[in-house]
């Protein structure tokens, strides 16, 4: 078979020096070629990557398009701990150190310099910016009712935030920050449908702190509604934190009412806010500061900092 | 090109001689001053090669290649730890750790394959203690070979080795095989003559480490240890430093191509970075991941254990590989220097021809040979047949006689043992018909006198007494007869019969063979009574007036398959060169056998010289009749005058001045006469000598005239020597098929590194210590494993176990394969290098939460990828790979532009959408639509940031939004498992459909199974999948990279398609790897 054939022997190419090679291979007078391609060449392969690249785009839109549409904007796909988010909300606070330095939890300013302050009051100023016109729209607005633990809210309604409650901690008073005795307000991480289950009078935790339960007996006396409460306490981390913390106010109250849950996600909601009034910390000292949300199915766990909120405050 | 030593031993008269070395012939030297030399120069052996050292081969496989990017990110990591410390995030360390871990591991795998490819090589290394009869004080004394020294008097035997170069001073029948050392295949005569002023020529010298086949002599000892012939060779050998395996330049090109695309996409990437703002140490852990993306950990360990099963595969077909690489480069092969004897040929004389009735007969030469086209009833074959039974020493060993006759061992010389072996084999009682017919008297051969008498007692009833027989060189038993025996007449030897008779053996001469005549005379009854005594001295027997009964010529017969590999060679374009120290008629007509020359030589270096030799009588008595064969073609008579002096000038440079070699020469070239070979190819069919024909094209062969294209070559090693490197190289360069014949190991050497220079790959057999260096320099050294020296066992890259040259073509075949399926391997695992990559890119521009992590890759490269990319090794060729031309050096680089961007921006870019859709699902599933995602990555990595916000509202603490990242590496590792599913698949062909090749690659199919095993593995058992980073994936999701993985065949197939279609077409040229 091979008999008739003509073979071709491999014969090697010549020889051509480094630079030589190079410079042929930058521009070939010969065959007018730039870079290896004459202009028919390069524009041919580019015409073939514009092409490839705008149909694999298309491409991968219409799979993302298609895949969407099997989601709904409003309800999660999937809810509490069939999600990722779990079922163990985390606690946040505000206001939140500048994003230059996203890693520090770190308040930290000067009641005597105005300039110093300022961040932090329009860091809340931001913050509270949704709750003080919660009617932007009319639609927005019909959602919206004031509720109580005696008034829960409707069906697709959401309940009232009223930021003028939070007083000393409002913007008029900056936030109680020139007086160096600055207002930190918590939040609980929204999760769609979760609900709380409320502590009961007598079935208080060994770890809450001694002041909460007094405190949860005294609501309870008061109003027994308001055992439907998700708790929060503050306290100093270290004997010392303990030490310079001083005294400390809960404001409107030491919790978030039950009737705000569950989040389901209708237009309007917000989250109910506790502002955390430090009357009177040590100046100067670093505080590490540790606020824990109580309910029954809220587990507090420090390495994982679900249920709980740790920040430092230092006051100059 | 001349390194040949100047030695004038052989040549001084012996007085001078001994003087000169202090010895006696009789008494030999003294002890004392033995023991002197022998403490000045040391012992009579060679000095092992020195050896690279193993500790530094040991470090070497820690820091190649991709070993030092490893380091780098590993130290990157190291660093970014320290620095970050005080957060105790020890992420970067634990990363820093693989990598090192990695590195450590793929260095000890390297270098375990390495040790255990070396441990083959050191079974060959042992070599047994020799002795040696010495005479020393007058005594005769056996003593270690080793404590030989300069001036030591030696007795040589039989069955002896050589136990250092000497000067025969005494000798009866001496017989040295020097095969090894010159390439001659035949036992050479030893006198105490010197006949050339050549050492390796001169008859008067034997050397180290060659073998005495039969007499005896005394020699003196006039070099030994490394200053031996051997000696200085195996130090050429040694002084060579063996150059980079072509395969080890494609890993090193393909090392630096990644490495730069590495660094340029690292470097681009973390400028970017820098530039948006990002912190220099994120920039650092970017950097980090495109390294770790692009090195492909695991390929050093594919490419080894690709190799590794190639060379078992070969192993299993008689071809041992010491090198790994080597299995490559015999691949890539585009020159195969191959020695004669024993490669070519089976190192033994056959009888290939019989005259007798006025025609040539061929014999058939195979190992287990059948006579049906001979009549071995014919009267005339008896006639010759009894004359070569008688007229012989040779005899089987008694022992044997059960055995096959061609099995049987034979004492005597090579071709009285062949002519033994055929009539045993196609009369049978040889043994028998010698008892009939005692031997009364003999003259046995001699060099003189080119003949061989014997005298035999006939039969009682036949009509004389005595029955005189003859053999030897043609020309000198033709003087002697008046008669010749066509078959059952007699003629009177006239001279149109002496015509004929000139011509046969001048034509089996011209085919390389060795023709012996053979003569009988009836002595007269009345002259020559019972008991009559013959005496030599007297020479009272007839001189003349024999009956001439015929002629044998005896040859090496090619190996049987050996046409046929050299015909494979040819169509996969590689050319056959014969470098060989035989002589060059030998070499041509072998060449011609076995088709290494196809057309008739244009070129013969050698035709003057040999005229001039046979004019000055015969330099090579073992080819009787040189002389007159060579006269009688008159036109070279007529041509060596005119020719002679500018013979090369006029027929190699004047064509050629000047003009460069151009591709297209190749098309021009005339079609062969490709139907010369079956003249004495070995087969069982008779072929008839063909007559008048050939005879007249041989006599213009030499020197054709210019209109005949020249493509052949016959070069005579002399030749060689005048030569410059340039010359050689033009000569290289101009013919197409070369013989160089009766050539040097320097010369061997020559011819390789010219090769070398006109950018072949050069494979070089051999067998003998002359073979070695140009064994080692070769680009693959194939040494014989049989017949093979120890010295050329040591300097070649890989050993044939059955001699065979037709295992270098299995040798071929499988090294093109491998390089075929190592391309597809690396295709294989480059293209997950684009969907590691991206993800820090898009990270980075789009300032996305990443969707891949740095162990992700890893989980990759090192975990899924690596048992389907060593299956690939296991792929069948997908078309005939031994019809193509071997793969150009400088263009078909093992991974080329095309590979990179099929590989990087093709397939690889439709598995990063793969990804990317995996990552958007898994992201949107859980909340983050995209336009949420877009630039949230500083808020997303913010460990102060408490409550990130989805496109439900909901909230996410930093714990959870890291869960959710690793759940979308996950996601993102899957989906690049089940593109590479789809990756695997087209990988197995380049060409070809999928359709076409099948799925018959188990351990490919078992690869699918395994990675995806794998892959599970890693996901859902509890620990692993969190030490990895990863998350137990919902099953369901595995289903994202489905789509994209028929994207993936669909669009290949469709680019194999269009190659197929359109071959050259603009897909094929830009697209086909």
């Amino acid at each position: 078979m091979a008999e008739k054939q003509v073979e071709q022997f491999y014969a090697p190419p010549p020889k051509l020096g480094k630079w030589e090679a190079f410079s042929i291979f930058l521009w070939n007078p010969e065959t007018h070629q730039f870079l290896g391609r004459t202009g028919a060449s390069w524009a041919k392969i580019l015409l073939f990557y514009v092409l490839f690249y705008t149909c694999l785009a298309g491409f991968f839109s219409a799979m993302l398009a298609i895949f969407y549409q099997t989601l709904d904007m409003r309800i999660p796909k999937r809810e509490l701990d069939g999600s990722l988010i779990g079922d163990n909300p985390g606690l946040g606070f505000r206001p939140m150190p500048p994003e230059s330095n996203v890693e520090s939890t770190l308040i930290w300013y000067k009641g005597s310099d105005e300039n110093n302050y300022k961040y932090w009051v329009e860091e809340l100023d931001k913050f509270l910016e949704p709750y003080r016109k919660p009617g932007q729209s009319a639609s927005i607005g019909q959602n919206i009712q004031t509720c109580s633990y005696d008034n829960e809210p409707a069906d697709g309604k959401v309940c009232e935030v009223d930021v003028n409650d939070f007083a000393p901690c409002t913007e008029a008073n900056n936030y109680n920050y020139p007086k160096s005795a600055p207002c930190i307000f918590l939040k609980l991480n929204k999760i769609f449908n979760w609900m709380p289950v409320f502590y009961n009078d007598t079935d208080l935790p060994e770890k809450m702190p001694q002041d909460l339960k007094v405190h949860i007996r005294e609501e309870k006396l008061r109003n027994p509604r308001t055992i439907n409460t998700v708790w929060v306490s503050c306290e100093g981390e270290n004997p010392a934190d303990v030490e310079n913390i001083g005294p400390i106010q809960y404001i409107p109250r030491r919790g978030f009412p039950g009737y705000f849950f569950p989040f389901k996600n209708y237009e309007g909601y917000l989250s109910p806010l506790v502002a955390v009034f430090f009357e009177r910390p040590v100046h100067g000292v670093l505080v590490n500061i540790e606020c824990k949300a109580w309910a029954q199915n809220i587990v507090h766990d420090r390495i994982e900092r679900r249920g709980s909120v740790h920040f430092e405050l230092m006051v100059d | 090109m001349n390194r040949e030593v100047f030695i004038d031993d052989h040549l001084i008269p012996l007085r001078i001689f001994y003087q000169r070395h202090h010895t006696d012939p009789d008494n030999g030297l003294s002890d004392e001053r033995a023991a002197v030399l022998l403490s000045m120069y040391g012992p009579n052996k060679l000095k092992r090669p020195p050896q690279e050292n193993k500790f530094v081969r040991f470090l070497k496989n820690f820091f190649g290649g991709f070993a030092v990017m490893l380091w780098v990110g590993s130290l990157l990591c190291f660093i970014t730890f320290s620095i970050q410390s005080i957060e105790a995030d020890y992420d970067h360390l634990y990363l820093g750790v693989v990598l090192v871990t990695v590195v450590i591991i793929t260095g000890l795998f390297t270098h375990y394959q390495q040790s255990k490819s070396g441990k083959v090589l050191e079974a060959f290394q042992s070599m047994l203690p020799e002795q040696a009869t010495v005479i020393r004080d007058g005594r005769k004394l056996v003593v270690s070979a080793e404590d030989i020294v300069l001036g030591d008097v030696v007795d040589l035997r039989a069955g002896d080795k050589v136990p250092a170069d000497m000067r025969i001073i005494e000798c009866q029948g001496l017989k040295v095989d020097n095969s090894s050392l010159t390439g001659e295949s035949e036992p050479q005569p030893r006198t105490t003559e010197p006949t050339s002023d050549v050492p390796f020529n001169t008859h008067n010298m034997a050397f180290y480490s060659t073998l005495v086949v039969s007499g005896t002599g005394r020699g003196v000892v006039v070099s030994c240890g490394d200053s031996s012939a051997m000696g200085r060779i195996a130090e050429l050998t040694s002084g060579l430093k063996s150059a980079e395996t072509p395969i080890a330049r494609e890993i090193k090109h393909f090392v630096r191509l990644i490495t730069w695309v590495a660094i340029a996409a690292g470097f681009v990437i973390g400028a970017l970075s820098l530039s948006m703002g990002y912190h220099w140490l994120d920039a650092v852990v970017i950097l980090i991941g495109i390294i770790v993306a692009n090195v492909p950990e695991g390929l050093l360990v594919t490419v080894t254990v690709c190799l590794t099963l190639s060379a078992q595969r070969m192993a299993r077909k008689n071809c041992l590989v010491k090198h790994l690489e080597a299995v490559e480069t015999l691949g890539s092969t585009s020159v195969i220097c191959s020695d004669k004897t024993g490669t070519l040929t089976q190192n033994r004389m056959t009888v290939s021809h019989v005259w007798f009735e006025g025609e040539v007969m061929a014999v058939d030469t195979s190992a287990e040979p059948r006579f049906d086209n001979l009549d071995v009833a014919d009267e005339q074959f008896l006639a010759l047949a009894r004359v070569a039974m008688l007229c012989s020493r040779a005899e089987f060993d008694a022992e044997q006689l059960d055995l096959p006759v061609y099995a049987r061992r034979v004492f005597g010389d090579a071709s009285e043992t062949a002519i033994l072996k055929f009539l045993e084999a196609a009369l049978g009682g040889v043994e028998e018909y010698r008892q009939q017919h005692q031997k009364v008297f003999e003259i046995p051969f001699s060099s003189d006198t080119k003949y061989q008498v014997s005298v035999h007692r006939t039969k009682e009833d036949g009509p004389s007494e005595y029955l005189m027989v003859m053999k030897g060189a043609p020309e000198r038993l033709l003087e002697r007869c008046t008669r010749v025996m066509v078959g059952e007449e007699e003629h009177a030897l006239d001279h149109k019969w002496r015509l004929a008779c000139q011509e046969a053996y001048g034509q089996m001469m011209a085919m390389g063979e060795r023709v012996l005549g053979f003569c009988d005379l009836a002595l007269p009854p009345d002259t020559y009574k019972r008991g009559y005594v013959f005496d030599a001295e007297k020479q009272n027997f007839p001189q003349t007036g024999m009956r001439f009964v015929g002629f044998m010529s005896l040859v090496d017969p090619p190996r049987p398959g050996v046409l046929e590999a050299v015909r494979k060679c040819r169509s996969a374009g590689i050319r056959v060169i014969m470098v060989t120290g035989d002589h060059p008629t030998t070499a041509a007509a072998i060449a011609r056998a076995v088709g290494i020359f196809t057309v008739q030589h244009s070129f013969d270096s050698g035709a003057a010289r040999r005229y001039a030799e046979g004019a000055h009588g015969t330099p090579t008595p073992d080819l009787p009749g040189q002389a007159p064969a060579v006269a009688r073609y008159p036109s070279l008579l007529q041509d060596l005058g005119t020719s002679v002096a500018a013979r090369y000038p006029s027929l190699v440079y004047e064509p050629y001045a000047g003009i460069s070699r151009q591709p297209s020469l190749l098309s021009e070239r005339p079609t062969r006469d490709s139907n010369w070979p079956p003249l004495t190819a070995p087969g069982r069919q008779a072929s008839v000598f063909p007559q008048q024909d050939q005879l007249s094209r041989q006599g213009s062969l030499l020197f054709p005239p210019t209109s005949q294209p020249r493509t052949a070559a016959l070069i005579h090693g002399d030749d060689l020597r005048d030569w410059s490197s340039e010359e050689l190289d033009n000569i290289l360069s101009t013919y197409d098929e070369f013989v160089f014949a009766r050539t040097s190991p320097t010369q061997k050497l020559s011819i390789v590194e010219s090769c070398q220079r006109l950018g072949y790959i050069v494979a070089v057999t051999g067998d003998g210590v002359n073979d070695a260096p140009a064994l080692k320099q070769a680009d693959i050294g194939v040494a014989m494993g049989v017949t093979g020296s120890d010295v050329a066992k040591q300097a070649a890259d890989m050993i044939l176990l059955d001699d065979n040259f037709a295992t270098i073509v299995t040798g071929v075949e499988e090294g093109r394969v491998i390089f075929d399926n190592l391309k597809k391997s690396i295709a294989y695992t480059l293209t997950s290098n684009t969907p590691e990559m991206l993800p820090f890119a898009v990270s980075v521009l789009a300032k996305v939460p990443l969707p891949l992590g740095i162990m992700a890759i890893l989980c990759i490269n090192i975990g899924t990828d690596l048992w389907p990319a060593i299956s690939l090794a296991y792929e069948q060729a997908e078309q005939d790979i031994m019809t193509r031309r071997p793969r150009d050096p400088v263009r078909d680089k093992l991974v080329n532009s095309r590979l990179i961007c099929i590989a990087y921006l093709h397939i690889g870019q439709l598995q990063a959408a793969a990804g990317f859709f995996a990552y958007f699902t898994v992201m949107a599933l859980n909340g983050f639509m995209p336009c949420r995602l877009f630039g949230l990555l500083e808020e997303w990595n913010a460990k102060g940031i408490k409550d990130l916000q989805d496109s439900w509202g909901r909230e996410w603490t930093f714990e959870a939004r890291k869960d959710l990242e690793y759940m979308c590496h996950t996601a993102f590792f899957v989906a690049i498992v089940v593109v590479q599913w789809a990756d695997l698949l087209i990988c197995k062909t380049r060409k070809v459909s999928l359709l076409q090749q099948g799925m018959r690659n188990w351990p490919l199919n078992l690869g699918l199974l395994v990675c995806s095993a794998m892959a599970c593995f890693m996901v859902y058992t509890p620990g692993v999948n969190t030490t990895l980073r990863l998350r137990p994936l919902r099953p369901e999701l595995w289903l994202c990279g489905v789509p994209w993985a028929l994207l993936i065949l669909f669009y290949d197939e469709v680019r194999r398609y269009l190659i197929r279609k359109h071959p050259g077409g603009w897909v094929d040229r830009e697209f086909y790897y």
